[in-house]
C-alpha cells in the first residue's frame, strides 16, 4: 500500500501525474486547494503500485510516493 | 624565492620603457592585480589585448579571446564573480556591443574595467585615427537610469595610472569603471615608469564574512553591499532584473525598484569627493578658462602656459574624471572667469554638461574637431583671442 | 556511476536543492520546465556534487527562469549571453561545476553565435538546452527552432523558415557530450544529465519540452494530454532510427520524416579549454 504526499503550496493542479500514471490510481479531486485548483488525490490506493512516475514527473516537486505504514503492527 | 608582485614586475620587463598608450593601460591593470581579460580584437585598442595575452599567463592569471564585444564584457562579469580583477579593452564599434551587458554590470554590482580606445564614429568610421565621439555614449548608452565612472588620461603615463585607479574605484564602488582614451594615445609612444608598489594604492572589494544572515545586495558601507564570490558558500543569485536586497527578482514591485536604482546612483552620487580627479593650471587670476580633458588637454596646457607667459589671463581645467561630472568645480570656474572655451575631438559633447553646470554665468564656446587630427596649440591660440575680443 | 538509479524523494530533493523563496515557480499548466529542474537535481544527487562549488547560469527566457530555484550560486545574465558569463566563471575559477539553463530562442538564436564558439573552444560547461519550438515568455513568436509551417504570433500564416537542429550543430563542431531527450521519460535524462556533468569539456543536452501555452494552442496541441502525446509519437530512438534507415521498408523510412531523433549523438573525449590553459600556464609561467 501506498500514499501520496502532496506540498498543496506548490503544486498546480497541471494533471501531469494523473495522465501519466500507469495503474490509473490518481485523479483530480473535486476539492480546492489555498492555490484555487484541483489538486490530485490517491483514490486507488491498493492499486497504486509505488512505481512513483508521478514523483518523477511533476513539474513542480510537489508529489511523494511513500509506503504506508501500518500503525498495528 | 620571488614573490607574486615581483613576478608581475617580471613579466611586464624594464621598469623604464618607451610604450604605447595601450601597452600603459594593460600594465596598469598588472599592477593593480588584474589577473582575467577577455577582449575581441579592434583597432586602434588590440594592443591592450596582445600585451594581456602575453603576460597573464605568464602570472598564472587568464587570457580568453571571445567571439566578440557582447561576449567579451559577459566574460569579464562571469568571471568577476569569482573574485579575480577583471578587464576588457575596445574602441567605438565594440563599446556600441558592451553596452547591454555594461548595464548587467552596473544592476549587478559587479567591479570591472573597460578600457575604450577611442576613433571616430560613427559606424566604423576611422580606425586608425583618434576620437572623442564616445564620451556621451558612455554616460548614456547602456538602457535605464544608471550612474557611471569614467576616468580619461592624459599621457601614457597617465593611461597606466589611471587605469589602476579604475580598478580601485571599481573595486570600491562595485560597478564597472571606464578608462577613455584615443587612438592617438593608444598608438602614441612614450617614456614610462613602472611605480613601486609603495608609490600607488590599491582597493580590495569588501568580502562578506558571514554566511549567516548574508544578503548579498543590502546597503553596506559608503551604499556598497559586501561581495561574496562564487564557490563560497554563500549561494548568492544575481540577476539583472530588479531585485530585492536578497537578489530574488521583484520585477514588479515599484518601491524595490526605485530603492535599488536610486541606491545605485547614489553609491556613486554621495562619494564623487572620493571619485573626481581634475587639475587646474593658472586658476588665479584669469579670464579666459579652457576646460578639456583627454590627449587635447596637453596642447592646451602648452597654450596656457605659454599665453600666461605673454601675461594673458588664462587657465585651464582638466577634467581627469568625466563622469560623475565635476559640475561643482566647473561652477566655480564659471564664477570667475569671463569665458570659457571647450575644445572637443567631436561635434561637442562634454560642452552640454559644461553649460549646464555654467548656468548662463559667462559664455561657453566650443571647438570641434573631428576628422582625426588632434587641435594644434595655434588654433587654440586662435580661439582664445577670438573669445578674448568678444567678452573682455 | 551505478547502472540503477536510487532517486532521493521529491520531498528530500524540495529540502536538500531548492531555493524555497522562489517557490512556487512561474510555469505554465503543461510545461515541462519543471521536469527539466527536478531531472537536474537527480542527476546531480546521484553525483553527489557539492552544491557550494556549483554555479548555476542562464539568459533569459522561460528556461533561465532555472538558474533561481536552484539554492546555489546562480546567474541569471542577459538574452543570449549565458555562454559567455558562463565561460568567464570557468576560465576563472576551473575548480567550479558551471551549469547552464538556457532555450531555444536564448541558446541558439540570439546566442547562436556564442554557442558556437563555446563549443569550438570547448568550454568544461554542462549545457541544458530547453527546445520549445517558441519564444515563451514573449507570448509565442517564432524561434530559431520553430518547425516548418507552424503558426506562431508572428507567423500567422505559417512558418516558412527552416528550424535549426542544435544537436547536429553541436556534433558537427564537436562537442564531446550531446544528446537530446523528451521528458516524458524521466531516467534518460537524468542519467544523460548525470553524463554530461562528469564531461571533461563542453557537454549539450537537450530537453524537448512541451509549451501547450505558446506554441501547443496555435498548432492544435492546446491540452496536455495532446502535447505531451505528441513528444511519444514524433521522436524516435536514434539506434531505432538508424535501424530502420537501415533495414526498413521505404514506407517504414518515409514515416520517420517528421520524427525527431532523441538519444546520445555524441559521447567522445577532447581536451578542454581549461585543461589546454592549465598546460599553457605551466609551460610559460615565471
Amino acid at each position: 500500500m501506498h500514499v501520496i504526499e502532496l506540498n498543496e503550496h506548490w503544486c498546480k493542479g497541471c494533471r501531469v501525474c494523473v495522465f501519466h500514471c500507469p495503474t490509473r490510481s490518481l485523479r483530480i479531486a473535486s476539492r480546492f486547494t489555498m492555490r484555487g485548483i484541483h489538486p490530485p488525490e490517491l483514490v486507488e490506493a491498493e492499486r497504486c503500485n509505488g512505481c512513483r512516475l508521478c514523483e518523477l514527473l511533476c513539474p513542480d516537486f510537489a508529489i511523494t510516493v511513500m509506503e504506508a505504514v501500518s500503525v498495528n503492527a | 624565492m620571488s614573490t607574486h608582485r615581483d613576478r608581475l614586475r617580471q613579466a611586464m620587463g624594464d621598469k623604464v620603457q618607451f610604450v604605447q598608450g595601450d601597452d600603459a593601460c594593460a600594465y596598469g591593470a598588472i599592477l593593480a592585480g588584474c589577473t582575467f581579460f577577455a577582449g575581441y580584437p579592434i583597432t586602434p585598442a588590440t594592443e591592450v589585448a596582445e600585451r594581456m595575452a602575453e603576460i597573464l599567463p605568464k602570472i598564472e592569471g587568464c587570457y580568453i579571446q571571445m567571439e566578440d564585444e557582447i561576449a567579451s564584457m559577459g566574460a569579464i562579469v562571469g568571471a568577476s564573480w569569482t573574485g579575480v580583477k577583471t578587464m576588457t579593452a575596445t574602441s567605438g564599434p565594440g563599446f556600441s556591443l558592451m553596452q547591454e551587458n555594461l548595464g548587467y554590470a552596473i544592476m549587478t554590482e559587479t567591479p570591472c574595467v573597460i578600457v575604450n580606445v577611442q576613433r571616430s564614429g560613427p559606424s566604423t568610421g576611422q580606425p586608425t585615427l583618434g576620437a572623442y565621439g564616445d564620451m556621451m555614449q558612455a554616460r548614456w548608452g547602456t538602457h535605464g537610469d544608471h550612474e557611471i565612472i569614467m576616468l580619461c588620461p592624459a599621457s601614457v603615463q597617465e593611461a597606466m595610472e589611471l587605469t589602476i585607479v579604475a580598478f580601485n574605484l571599481a573595486e570600491a564602488y562595485r560597478t564597472p569603471v571606464l578608462v577613455f582614451i584615443d587612438g592617438e594615445l593608444g598608438h602614441m609612444r612614450e617614456r614610462l615608469v613602472i611605480p613601486e608598489d609603495d608609490e600607488f594604492e590599491l582597493v580590495e572589494r569588501t568580502c562578506a564574512t558571514s554566511r549567516e544572515g548574508y544578503r548579498p545586495f543590502a546597503a553596506g558601507e559608503n551604499l556598497v553591499p559586501a561581495f561574496a564570490p562564487f564557490g563560497a558558500g554563500f549561494r548568492t543569485y544575481v540577476t539583472g532584473l530588479t531585485h530585492n536586497e536578497a537578489g530574488l527578482p521583484r520585477s514588479a514591485s515599484a518601491p524595490i525598484h526605485d530603492q535599488l536604482v536610486r541606491r545605485l546612483a547614489d553609491k556613486i552620487l554621495r562619494n564623487t569627493d572620493q571619485i573626481i580627479r581634475y587639475e587646474e593650471f593658472g586658476a588665479e587670476e584669469c579670464e579666459i578658462a579652457i576646460i578639456a580633458y583627454g590627449i587635447t588637454a596637453r596642447a592646451c596646457r602648452d597654450v596656457v602656459e605659454e599665453g600666461r607667459q605673454r601675461g594673458l589671463k588664462v587657465g585651464l581645467l582638466r577634467l581627469i574624471t568625466i563622469w560623475p561630472f565635476p559640475d561643482e568645480v566647473v561652477a566655480r570656474w564659471a564664477a570667475r572667469v569671463q569665458a570659457i572655451l571647450v575644445p572637443e575631438m567631436n561635434l561637442g559633447q562634454i560642452v552640454h554638461p559644461i553649460r549646464e553646470a555654467v548656468a548662463g554665468r559667462c559664455p561657453v564656446m566650443l571647438q570641434s574637431k573631428i576628422g582625426g587630427e588632434l587641435h594644434t596649440p595655434t588654433e587654440l591660440s586662435e580661439a582664445l583671442e577670438e573669445l578674448r575680443c568678444q567678452v573682455c | 556511476m551505478s547502472g540503477l538509479l536510487k532517486l532521493k524523494t521529491a520531498a528530500e530533493l524540495r529540502q536538500t536543492y531548492l531555493r524555497h523563496e522562489m517557490f512556487p515557480t512561474i510555469f505554465c499548466d503543461g510545461c515541462g520546465l519543471g521536469n527539466v529542474l527536478n531531472y537536474t537535481l537527480w542527476a546531480l544527487d546521484e553525483l553527489q556534487l557539492d552544491l557550494d562549488r556549483t554555479v548555476f547560469v542562464s539568459g533569459i527566457g522561460c528556461s533561465s527562469r532555472l538558474s533561481g530555484y536552484v539554492n546555489a550560486d546562480g546567474m541569471h545574465t542577459t538574452h543570449g549571453r549565458a555562454l559567455a558569463f558562463a565561460s568567464g566563471i570557468k576560465a576563472a575559477q576551473p575548480d567550479l561545476n558551471v551549469i547552464v539553463f538556457t532555450g531555444d530562442g536564448d541558446g541558439s538564436g540570439i546566442g547562436g553565435n556564442h554557442l558556437l564558439h563555446t563549443i569550438r573552444r570547448n568550454m568544461d560547461l554542462t549545457v541544458i538546452l530547453v527546445n520549445n519550438f517558441t519564444y515563451g515568455m514573449t507570448g509565442g513568436q517564432a524561434a530559431p527552432t520553430t518547425p516548418i509551417d507552424s503558426f506562431s504570433t508572428t507567423t500567422p500564416y505559417g512558418n516558412i523558415e527552416y528550424p535549426l537542429d542544435i544537436c547536429a550543430l553541436a556534433q558537427t563542431l564537436g562537442a564531446p557530450y550531446v544528446a537530446r531527450w523528451m521528458i516524458n521519460q524521466p531516467y534518460p535524462p537524468i542519467k544523460s544529465i548525470a553524463q554530461g556533468i562528469q564531461k571533461r569539456g563542453f557537454a549539450l543536452i537537450e530537453m524537448l519540452v512541451p509549451c501547450p501555452t505558446a506554441y501547443g494552442r496555435r498548432n492544435g496541441l492546446k491540452q496536455l494530454e495532446t502535447i505531451w502525446q505528441w513528444y511519444r509519437e514524433h521522436t524516435i530512438l536514434i539506434d531505432d532510427y538508424e535501424h530502420i534507415m537501415h533495414f526498413g521498408s521505404p514506407e517504414e523510412r518515409a514515416a520517420l520524416h517528421d520524427t525527431i531523433k532523441i538519444g546520445v549523438f555524441q559521447d567522445c573525449e577532447r581536451e578542454s579549454f581549461e585543461a589546454r590553459w592549465a598546460t599553457l600556464v605551466e609551460q610559460v609561467k615565471l
